[in-house]
């Protein structure tokens, strides 16, 4: 069984909701760039 | 199949619904039709494919070969010497041009992934016939060398654990939160390679609409912000592999370790793409510095200068075909091979204890760190810049110019 290393502490239902979030705002900026078109580097620019 | 490509979208998909629906050999045997048929969109021609069977069986039959052996004999070393050569052919690195001209380079053979696949096909050979692998199987092996996850760009996985991971498959079942953070890696890669690296290839360009005009500024930002953005599209592409293979069951290697705060040439190889630094120091360096114990043992630091420059020449040689990456190995060997001189010299001269105090200073390391980032972003310019024609013409009208 591969379970996660041991350094790696359990973590609790709220960080894990967080967790979720967090996964989900990153593939959307990463499809909203994608959306935007990566080459347009106004835009990227203009994100930040 | 570009990771961001819709292509790619739709195989990850289908092979994580796949993938878990049965046991050890079922994974096993989807793990490597999925790595066919990536590897396959890659592939562009028969002849390209009839090449790869080739390196592929070669390399196993050489690693058997040596394990029966039990010893690194004449033969595997003539084998692995014609496995650098005939990647050096089939990459096409133009310092065999004027060596042989440029027939052996007219060819239309191209494998993706290959200098990776030689990097673990020599690993494998060496380690079966040092006895240090304890069993080779043809299956895992292809596994090993073609596998998806990997075959672009590393990080370098050893055979022993990803063997051991391989025949474990079977009994892979991942939990809720495991998942949820290998797929905040593998998010993280995500932004890392296609947000937060063409923002830094982009930047000086952008920026220098705005409020630059100055064509010297912006290559000033340019020579901090193109380091940063191959650290961000490796970097980061590392973390995709690496949260993709937690899923399906293998732990592969992290591949870096706060890079840009290195101290010196060879702390930054200690944590940039440290996976190939090991494999650069288990198979050229520590072979090279032995060999050459072995003839002359008197002079052990003379030794260890001159194999770090060799396997950092190598390095940056690796990078790239054109002559401008030899320059960069030269960068990378004169670098590495200065900074291990220079401890070695402080620590004759002054003796550990003092060297280490010395290297601890919070000042001594600040600028270390500060010295070490603009000698990695300067060597980056030759990665960025192909600067083979004047490079070339240089050393021509040098050679002429001293006849």
């Amino acid at each position: 069984m591969n379970t996660p290393p041991s350094e790696e502490k359990s973590l609790n239902r709220r960080t894990l909701i967080w967790l979720v979030i967090f996964i989900a705002l990153q593939f959307g900026l990463f499809f909203l760039v994608k959306i935007a078109g990566v080459q347009n580097e106004l835009f990227v620019y203009q994100l930040f | 199949m570009p990771f961001d490509s819709v292509n790619f979208a739709i195989f990850i998909i289908t092979f994580i619904v796949i993938y878990p629906l049965g046991g050890e050999k079922w994974r096993q045997r989807v793990l490597i039709i999925a790595s066919a048929v990536f590897l396959a969109t890659y592939l562009q021609n028969v002849v390209s494919l009839a090449a790869l069977a080739g390196i592929l069986v070669g390399g196993y039959l050489a690693a058997l070969y040596g394990r029966k052996q039990g010893r690194i004999t004449p033969g595997i070393l003539v084998y692995i010497l014609f496995s650098v050569v005939v990647f050096a052919i089939l990459k096409k690195y133009q310092i065999l041009v004027p060596l042989f001209g440029d027939i052996l380079l007219q060819h239309t053979i191209s494998i993706i992934g290959y200098s990776y696949m030689l990097f673990r096909q020599i690993h494998v050979i060496v380690d079966a016939s040092q006895q240090t692998i304890p069993e080779i199987d043809f299956l895992s092996y292809l596994a090993y060398i073609l596998s998806f996850l990997t075959l672009l760009a590393g990080p370098i996985q050893r055979y022993q654990p990803f063997r051991k991971q391989w025949l474990e498959l079977g009994d892979h079942q991942i939990r809720l939160e495991s998942a949820l953070r290998a797929l905040n890696r593998i998010a993280g890669g995500y932004v890392a390679v296609y947000v937060i690296a063409p923002l830094m290839l982009n930047l000086p360009y952008t920026a220098s609409n705005y409020f630059l005009a100055s064509p010297n500024l912006q290559s000033v930002i340019n020579f901090y912000t193109y380091p940063l953005y191959v650290f961000f599209n490796f970097a980061g592409y590392c973390s995709i592999v690496i949260g993709l293979g937690r899923i399906v069951g293998f732990q592969i290697p992290e591949n870096f370790d706060k890079p840009y705060l290195s101290r010196d040439p060879l702390d930054f190889w200690n944590r940039w793409h440290i996976t190939l630094s090991q494999w650069l120091r288990d198979y050229v360096f520590t072979p090279f510095y032995k060999a050459m114990m072995m003839r002359s043992a008197e002079s052990p630091i003379l030794w260890a200068i001159v194999g770090y420059f060799i396997t950092f020449l190598l390095a940056g040689m690796w990078h790239g075909t054109t002559v401008s990456f030899f320059v960069l190995g030269l960068i990378y060997g004169v670098g590495a091979s200065s900074a291990k001189a220079l401890e070695l010299l402080i620590q004759k001269r002054y003796g550990r204890q003092a060297y280490k105090r010395f290297y601890n200073n919070r000042i001594v390391s600040s600028v270390s760190i500060i010295l070490t980032l603009n000698f990695i972003a300067f060597s980056f310019i030759f990665i960025q810049n192909d600067y083979s024609p004047q490079i070339t013409a240089w050393i021509t009208n040098t050679i002429k110019g001293g006849t």
